[in-house]
């Protein structure tokens, strides 16, 4: 009899100690004809997830286990202790003393492992094999010479304390062959022991990896992890690729000498197998008063809002209200909505902005309850959608909150539900490209400069061909491109929570995260959602901070209040400004795809912007949705369907799937699938491994096409739609949230151009812009903006007022603030642009911020605000000095960015006076620093300010380098970005300016997309593969540029200009670019 | 003074670009930035200042060298000499550039560009002058040399005036300057010296003086504690490198033992040599630390390399110079002891010891007599590292690391230098390598001789660095019927002979 | 272990007149050179300075010879042994720092000998064959009067002792698994008396099961 189960198996997720994937090994246990297979990964159950699903529809048995670093108690000691779980409650016990390791340590990687833990916990669940050279056996045998009787006696102590501890049945010795002429020594010697004590014995292969030829793999990793190069690590490398899967058969043979050893394998895989879905656990119970339960308290919830949200409220509200809450009912998910209502009370309690978003999300329930802004009723949002997601699929809610603060809601989720039952997902950081080729080159030993080189210019993202890097060694591709796809560390998902009843570190290990004070699971998203883990997303918004900021300061300076909810409906100006593409700054449809799309797509009703964010991504760009759509709304093109049946998924979208719901419905209108199918098409649509998954129903598909006498092209089509869309897909009811926050924050930017600015300064970084351009774009919206001032700056930006009296006093159209009940009429683009008329904020300045002074951190600007607030004005530098305890190099930075202006020095003289005024510290004695008059400077020309003020906060406001460039630039014939407003369109022209972004989009087949910035505005360039190729390093290395190119103008005004030359254009003063994120 | 200033652009690229046999770029570095770029790799946008990476980036076929002073004033070498011998005494302010009072060149050859334009004909290449009052305006002249600039007696305030104050090179001071308005050294120069020295301390102040051409010349003469000196005269004129070297070796010792005996290490050395003609030729050395024996033996090996033009590493072959009768080593400058580090050799043998071991060298060669010490490695010939008699023993395979897959002790014997082929042979004929052997093994064949074989254990696999193109090979022991047990290892799919237990 | 004393009394009893008489003449009893147990009883309490051992096909046996004399602190060299194992002596006990090799004396083997013997503890040397024996005498010579031990690989006229391997026995190799973890190497010792056989348990630690460590066989 040949059978034979591997019990010791590193996958890929022992973190450069394993160079398989667990669904490779699996594959080649499969084709070697294993009985079973563990996974033995270093302190974790990482990777087990995926390996049950791997393993699901093959014969091979799953049993799980886990090779802990035991540390002994006070010594830095550590050995390895190799535990194979008994079944599904063996399971519980090993992820539960993971866990407990793990949260008794302090961070990240530091399980705190102790033997007699480990003993206690082990109640007779846990197999114990005597494991490798670090084993708790082995490691008492000399690595590089032969045993002595010393060393014999040790290993025959450990193994009998490891009997004692954890009982004769549950001990067995390994044996392995690592390719090493100690092997038989010990082997024999660990044999012998066995037979003296009458313990099991059995062989395994101590796998690293599936098949020999990931050996140089493994060697690579095993460098990578100790920080050397390869060859610096060749004296700690295995000689030889031993450390793999065998068959039965040759197990047999290497084994022959041991009787026995190779079939009690599978005798141990059959004591320990089971398929892990069984470890399932549920969602926790709401802590409730005595007599009611979780649908009780969300009727009486949703009954109590119903006066204050929907106030005479029709018969057809109440209707849908009732059969949302019959729905919830059925699926027995009122405790799901329970917690989030719970989180998002919190929130508000705390004054912390959010929205929610996601499947159930757009319900009147959620908005009853306050989870989302978005009114699906006044927006007429079909119930039926709410209703055929929530059937298909568990509660989604994804919300999102102000990211300065996301953090206190998630120390309140932990809080509340406490560390064991509550959870953040883990996100595997799987190796790309760009950090693979960085790997390898570096273990290679190649600089750290070639290895920038070369990562930049892996410009692609997810293939590796050594044909397309000609300049990189093909060693190095070769090594590379094995890695793709292995994670490569664990990071933390942005705010995936995984709330359960049962502690959910009993079904997954619960580890530190990096980040003080969060505690996150060993499992991704996707292994979360094949083991049906509910998550809940809590994610960070950057702009959520700025529209809090903006309506702090309304509420503040204008006493105008605002919320999410209450900001009117509707207004004809905010979608006059997204058809003019005037969106820099605004939400989502502020880069340069977004605002080349707009004017084509001309949204004038909310639906509309839906549509519009959902459409540049991924999955309709490459899905073929894009231009279909857009001639169908224009009218060009009539609307079609493949099929009748397609008309109900389709029809919101003029027959062109934009949506990832409308594939699921799709797919089960005419591709014969079911609902499981369906819900197999949501998990791969965005997920890693969705490609593959959804290969595995494209036969039944087709079949299900074919039967609705859909085939070639058509089906073809759908199917392929289908693909793109699994690459990335937006979903409709994220859309519609975000689409909300885009209007908000257009009709904030619209009415408060001021205050939005100081929202967007006070998030920063965040968005597609910096803060100079979006500087550049207030001042073109009429906001004054000012340099910093010791006297009038804050820490960070502020409104300042213009002049005394204003205060409360809005400037602007009443009309303004009123819900517009009518429908938006058509964009008129010769009308002119009225948009100032609708600011409120007209008698605001922004001022900048101290910390926008390059060299001014929080800290002292902090200080010199409080002191400036309890003590009254600073009388000059010197008593600055005194008062805040600045430095010399701090004094010098503000006096560059002109903070000193108010003390009547220019900045020449006050950088000058820095020197002596630096002395004057609350150490020494006050008044020794005499005044004496500084050497006479020049005048500093505008030119000079404007770099002062660029070098010292990035801004220059009111000012632009190439406003001062302009007039040579009239004369060698280069137009700016107003100019090209009025140019022929399809001739040839040049612009100059300042490159803000340089983007390679994936969807882009190798374009290149530059922004650049004059003092007028900016403008869209359209760099060819060959263009970009002939002038790669003036395209690369120059801050600012002259383009010249063919103007391209769409009939609404879209400019883009074709580049057919580039120049290095001499700027005078640095600049930064955002490029290729 | 009137100062002349010879300067090579971009010396270290140059030197550098000698040593690395390219026809890529080149460019000197340190562990963060570029020290020095050549003419090429200034073409690709490499300059001095920028950090490695962002160099490498933009050229990245770019060869970097390590900064490496004592390679520049190797290859200096022989600009040195043509310079000395246009114009005598002159003081290296560092490799590539050399200061020497203009008035001596400009009267023997008439005018002071006629002097400068003999020392660029004597060296050849590009190379600038600069002639001006003092140093530092003769140095800004020299850089912008073409080839020649000559600052008029009395005109060094307004030859510097329009240049740029990034050219004082503090880059603080100069980005204070800059925002200042004061972009030019001319209005560096303007700002009262009080007024720079209370803002700016006496690093300002030196640089204000400079800037405004009151730098005083200062080419000094050395100042050599003499009676540390160490001559070695040989009686039989010595003409090859390796003589010399042995012959040094324990002048050198005493010469570095004397210095220590009284506090000092030597940072800087003379070195001279005088040949059977009479002539002589001297240089000076420096240590980035200290010298300690053998290095004071490795730089007189490389000035006699230096002056007869060939690669130090031909240490066995005869110079093409005349014998030399004379060495003198003498300290140039000294550090205090407590920097200095303790030499490489651990105790130094007796002298009995020394002295036979110097005989054999001088029968057998160098590299007649070595010394032993294991190194790393999994091949048994790897781990045996020999290093010639005197010399440190370098190991290329990290010791101290455990080399999976190597023998356990007892470690054979006999080990070959260069493995032996063999045949392994069965019933059916040979068998070749492999992690099964295809069929028990019975014997052992070499040129005809044939040992039974009793018993056998392995084969073990030996991939050996895999990323230089190693191979798959093997390992196994094997005892004959008369009791020898020998280590087999596979070189190219054959069994050879590493090893015999006897 | 018999003491020096009785050592001298054995060499009396074996009539080396010439060494009595140099005792003498010098007045005190020469130490020996130390090395290994089992030869040391071999060969009178140790190694006779200033005498040369010739050894027959095993290294191994050679570097136990030297390595209580490196070990003790003597400078040591090896002369015409290329394929001498460095691992191989430093297990046997020689230090490796005070050691050097000279593999391919050539013709200059008498010369570099001569050398070596005069100011080295103990040299290992190759035999070159056919020596002259005049060279041979002058060697010994120089080694007497330096007080330093030649030990031969091979043949060497007027040695003090003969010691041949007579056999092998390797230990722990099997029909297709194990590993050699030492061997056994029996020798018989030749010197101005009757013959003795010893075996040399290899490596020096192994840890044999009974009988002791060393294994005297008359």
């Amino acid at each position: 009899m040949t059978e034979y189960a591997e019990l010791h198996a590193h996958s890929a997720f022992s973190f450069l100690d394993g160079a398989s994937l667990p669904e490779d090994l699996v594959r080649q246990a499969v084709d070697n004809g294993l009985w079973g297979l563990a996974i033995t990964d270093h302190n974790g159950l990482y990777g087990v997830a995926r390996f049950a699903e791997a393993a699901e529809g093959t014969p091979l048995r799953t049993i799980f286990g886990a090779e802990l670093t035991v540390r002994d108690d006070w010594g830095n000691n550590e050995w390895h202790l190799l535990v194979l779980a008994r079944g599904q409650r063996g399971y519980h016990r090993l992820s539960a003393a993971i866990t407990d390791a793990h949260l008794a340590g302090t961070t990240k990687n530091d399980p705190q492992f102790r033997i007699e833990h480990l003993t206690a916990a082990a109640h007779g669940e846990w197999i114990v094999l005597t494991g490798c050279r670090r084993g708790p056996v082995r490691r008492h045998l000399p690595e590089h010479e032969l045993p002595t009787e010393a060393h014999t006696a040790a290993a025959a102590a450990a193994l009998d304390d490891l009997v004692k501890r954890f009982g004769a049945d549950n001990v067995v010795v390994e044996l392995f062959q690592r390719g090493m002429p100690l092997d038989d020594p010990h082997n024999d010697l660990l044999y012998r022991l066995a037979q003296e004590r009458s313990l099991r014995v059995v062989a395994t292969g101590n796998v690293h990896y599936a098949t020999a030829e990931r050996y140089p793999l493994a060697t690579a990793f095993a460098a990578l992890h100790e920080r050397r190069t390869l060859d610096d690590a060749d004296g700690y490398l295995p000689p030889g690729p031993s450390q793999r899967l065998r068959s039965p058969a040759e197990m047999h043979r290497i084994f022959a000498r041991y009787p026995g050893a190779v079939s009690a394998s599978v005798d141990i895989a059959r004591e320990c197998a089971f398929p892990l879905t069984k470890a399932t656990p549920r969602l926790p119970k709401p802590d409730l008063p005595p007599g009611e339960t979780p649908m009780s308290r969300l009727r009486e919830l949703v009954t109590e809002a119903i006066p204050r949200v929907y106030p005479g409220a029709t018969e057809a509200t109440l209707a849908r209200i009732h059969a949302e809450l019959e729905s919830i009912n059925d699926l027995d998910f009122p405790g799901y909505f329970l917690i989030v209502h719970d989180i998002v009370q919190f929130a508000r309690s705390r004054g912390i902005l959010c929205q929610g978003r996601g499947s159930a999300a757009n319900s009147a329930v959620c908005y009853l309850l306050g989870i989302t802004a978005v009114d699906s009723i006044a927006y007429n949002l079909p119930f039926e959608r709410f209703l055929s997601a929530l059937r298909d699929e568990p509660p989604d809610i994804d919300v999102d909150f102000d990211s300065d603060r996301r953090e206190e809601v998630i120390q309140y989720v932990f809080a509340t539900y406490g560390r064991r039952n509550a959870a953040q997902v883990a996100n595997v950081i799987s190796y790309r490209p760009k950090n693979a080729i960085r790997d390898m080159g570096r273990v290679l030993g190649y600089s750290t400069g070639q290895l920038d080189s070369w990562s930049r210019s892996i410009e692609r993202w997810r293939s590796l061909r050594p044909e397309d890097s000609p300049h990189i060694p093909p060693l190095v591709t070769e090594l590379a491109a094995q890695t793709l796809t292995l994670p490569r560390h664990l990071g933390i998902h942005s705010g995936g929570m995984v709330l359960t009843e049962q502690p959910v570190g009993e079904v997954v290990p619960i580890e530190h995260a990096r980040m003080p004070g969060r505690t996150v699971l060993q499992w991704d998203k996707d292994d979360c959602a094949y083991m049906g883990l509910v998550k809940f997303d809590l994610l960070g918004l950057g702009m959520l901070g700025a529209i809090n900021h903006v309506f702090e300061l309304a509420r503040e300076e204008l006493s105008e209040d605002w919320e999410l909810g209450t900001v009117p409906r509707e207004e004809p100006a905010v979608y006059d400004t997204l058809c003019r593409a005037d969106t820099i700054g605004i939400f989502q449809v502020e880069s340069r795809a977004q605002m080349g799309l707009l004017p084509r797509l001309q949204p004038r009703r909310f639906y509309d912007i839906v549509v519009q964010i959902a459409m540049v991504r991924p999955g309709p760009i490459q899905g073929g949705s894009v231009h279909p759509f857009v001639k169908r709304r224009t009218g060009e093109e009539p609307i079609r369907y493949a099929h009748p049946k397609l008309i109900p998924a389709l029809e919101r979208t003029l027959g062109v799937p934009i949506f990832q719901e409308q594939l699921m419905q799709m797919a089960m209108a005419v591709g014969g699938c079911s609902a499981q199918d369906a819900d197999l098409i949501r998990r791969s649509i965005g997920s890693k491994r969705g490609i593959e998954r959804l290969a595995t129903i494209k036969e039944k598909f087709y079949a299900g096409m074919a039967a609705n006498g859909i085939t070639g092209a058509d089906a073809d089509g759908i199917f392929g739609a289908l693909e793109a869309f699994a690459n990335f897909g937006f979903a409709e009811s994220h859309s519609i949230a975000f689409s909300l926050l885009v209007y908000v924050s257009a009709w904030l930017r619209l009415h408060y151009p001021a205050f939005f600015l100081v929202g967007l300064l006070r998030s920063q970084p965040m968005g597609f812009y910096a803060p100079a351009t979006l500087v550049s774009d207030a001042e073109r919206h009429g906001v004054d903006v000012r340099i910093p001032c010791i006297h009038n700056s804050g820490i960070e930006a502020m409104p300042e007022h213009i002049g005394p009296d204003f205060r409360h006093r809005a400037t602007g159209r009443d009309s303004c603030l009123q819900h517009n009940e009518a429908d938006v009429p058509p964009f008129d683009y010769t009308r002119p642009d009225d948009s100032t008329q609708h600011r409120r904020d007209g008698a605001f300045a922004v001022r900048l911020g101290l910390t926008a002074v390059g060299g001014i951190g929080t800290a002292t600007a902090a200080r010199i605000v409080a002191e400036r607030e309890l003590h009254g004005q600073f009388r000059d530098m010197p008593d600055l000095v005194r008062r805040c305890d600045l430095t010399l190099t701090e004094l010098e930075a503000l006096a560059t960015a002109g903070a000193f202006d108010v003390f009547g020095l220019t900045r020449r003289e006050a950088l000058w006076e820095a020197g002596r005024a630096a002395h004057n510290r609350a150490e020494y004695l006050a008044g020794l620093v005499a005044s004496v008059q500084p050497p006479l400077f020049d005048d500093m020309t505008d030119w000079d300010s404007m770099v002062q003020n660029r070098t010292s906060t990035g801004i220059s406001p009111g000012d632009h380098p190439l406003r001062h460039h302009r007039e040579s630039l009239r004369e060698s014939g280069i137009l700016s970005n107003s100019d090209l407003r009025i140019a022929e369109s399809d001739r040839r022209i040049s612009v100059a300016g300042i490159v803000t972004h340089r983007q390679r989009p994936g969807t882009a087949k190798g374009i290149t997309f530059l922004n650049l910035e004059d003092e007028t505005g900016v403008t869209n360039i359209l760099c060819s593969p060959g263009l970009w190729t002939r002038y790669r390093r003036v395209a690369r290395e120059s801050a600012a540029l002259v383009v010249r190119g063919i103007l391209q103008r769409t009939p609404h005004g879209a400019i883009t200009i074709v580049a057919d030359a580039l120049e290095p254009f001499e700027l005078g003063v640095g600049a930064r670019s955002r490029d290729f994120r | 003074m009137r100062t002349l200033v010879v300067y090579v652009p971009d010396w270290p690229a140059v030197a550098a670009r000698r040593e690395v046999n390219t026809t890529a770029p080149v460019a000197v570095v340190t562990h963060a930035a570029v020290v020095s770029a050549d003419p090429l790799a200034r073409a690709a946008g490499v300059v001095p200042g920028l950090r490695r990476r962002e160099a490498q980036n933009r050229c990245p076929d770019l060869v970097l060298v390590a900064d490496d002073p004592l390679r520049d004033a190797h290859h200096f070498e022989e600009h040195v000499r043509a310079i000395e011998n246009t114009v005598p005494l002159v003081h290296i302010v560092r490799p590539g550039l050399v200061a020497m009072n203009a008035r001596g060149p400009a009267r023997f050859y008439g005018t002071e560009e006629r002097a400068a334009h003999a020392l660029i004909a004597a060296i050849g290449g590009d190379v600038r002058v600069g002639i001006a009052d003092g140093l530092y305006t003769a140095h800004q002249a020299a850089t912008r040399g073409r080839p020649v600039a000559c600052v008029p007696v009395g005109g060094s305030p307004e030859y510097l005036a329009p240049l740029g104050v990034s050219r004082l090179g503090e880059p603080d001071i100069v980005s204070l300057l800059h925002r200042l308005g004061i972009t030019t050294l001319g209005a560096f120069a303007a700002l009262s010296a009080e007024s720079v020295r209370e803002r700016f301390g006496v690093r300002g102040a030196l640089l204000h003086a400079a800037a405004a051409g009151l730098d005083a010349a200062v080419v000094t003469p050395r100042d050599i504690p003499v009676d540390y000196a160490c001559e070695v005269v040989c009686d039989t004129p010595l003409t090859r490198s390796d003589e010399i070297a042995f012959v040094m070796r324990q002048p050198a010792e005493q010469f570095i033992d004397a210095l220590g005996a009284a506090g000092y290490a030597c940072t800087a050395l003379r070195v001279m040599y005088r040949n059977e003609r009479g002539d002589s030729t001297e240089r000076s050395w420096a240590h980035p630390r200290a010298f300690g024996p053998a290095e004071v033996v490795d730089r007189v090996r490389w000035q006699l390399a230096a002056n007869t033009r060939l690669a130090t590493t031909t240490e066995h072959e005869g110079f093409t110079g005349d014998g030399i009768v004379l060495v003198r080593i003498e300290p140039e400058t000294v550090a205090p002891i407590s920097r200095y580090e303790p030499g490489l050799f651990g105790s130094a043998p007796d002298e009995r010891i020394h002295s036979a071991l110097a005989r054999v060298q001088s029968i057998l060669g160098h590299d007649g007599v070595l010394t032993v010490s294991i190194g790393g490695g999994r091949r048994l010939a790897e781990r045996e590292v020999l290093t010639p008699w005197g010399e440190k023993p370098v190991h290329t395979r990290s010791v101290t690391a455990p080399w999976p897959g190597s023998m356990p002790s007892p470690a054979p014997a006999t080990v070959y230098p260069t493995p032996l082929p063999v045949t392994v042979v069965g019933d059916t004929g040979p068998i070749p390598p492999a992690e099964i052997l295809s069929e028990e093994p019975r014997a052992l064949e070499t040129s005809g001789r044939r040992r039974a074989i009793a018993g056998w254990a392995g084969p073990w696999p030996l991939v050996e660095r895999w990323w230089d193109g190693g191979q798959s090979e093997w390992r196994m022991q094997v005892t004959d019927t008369t009791g020898m047990a020998w280590l087999l290892v596979s070189e190219a799919q054959e069994w050879h002979i590493e090893a015999r237990y006897d | 272990m018999s003491g020096l004393a009785g050592i001298v009394e054995h060499m009396f009893e074996l009539g080396v007149l010439r060494e009595r008489i140099r005792e003498m003449e010098t007045t005190r009893v020469e130490p020996r050179v130390p090395t290994h147990p089992l030869f040391a009883r071999l060969l009178g309490g140790g190694l006779k300075p200033g005498a040369v051992y010739s050894v027959s096909s095993s290294l191994t046996v050679a570097m136990v010879l030297a390595a209580g004399a490196s070990g003790g602190g003597a400078w040591c060299a090896s002369v015409g042994i290329p394929h001498l194992g460095a691992q191989a002596a430093h297990e046997a006990g020689i230090n490796l720092e005070r050691f050097v090799t000279i593999p391919y004396p050539g013709a200059q083997w008498p010369t570099v000998v001569g050398a070596l013997v005069d100011s080295f503890g103990i040299v290992l040397a190759r035999s070159p064959g056919d020596m002259p024996a005049a060279s041979a005498a002058r060697i010994a010579a120089v080694a007497r009067r330096a007080g330093s031990v030649l030990i031969v690989v091979g043949d060497w006229p007027g040695a003090e002792a003969r010691i041949q391997v007579v056999a092998h026995t390797p230990l722990g190799v099997h029909q297709g698994h194990g590993l050699v973890v030492g061997h056994d190497i029996a020798v018989t010792v030749t010197g101005k008396g009757a013959a003795q056989r010893a075996v040399l348990p290899w490596p020096l630690t192994r840890e044999l099961p009974a009988p002791p460590r060393l294994r005297l066989v008359v």
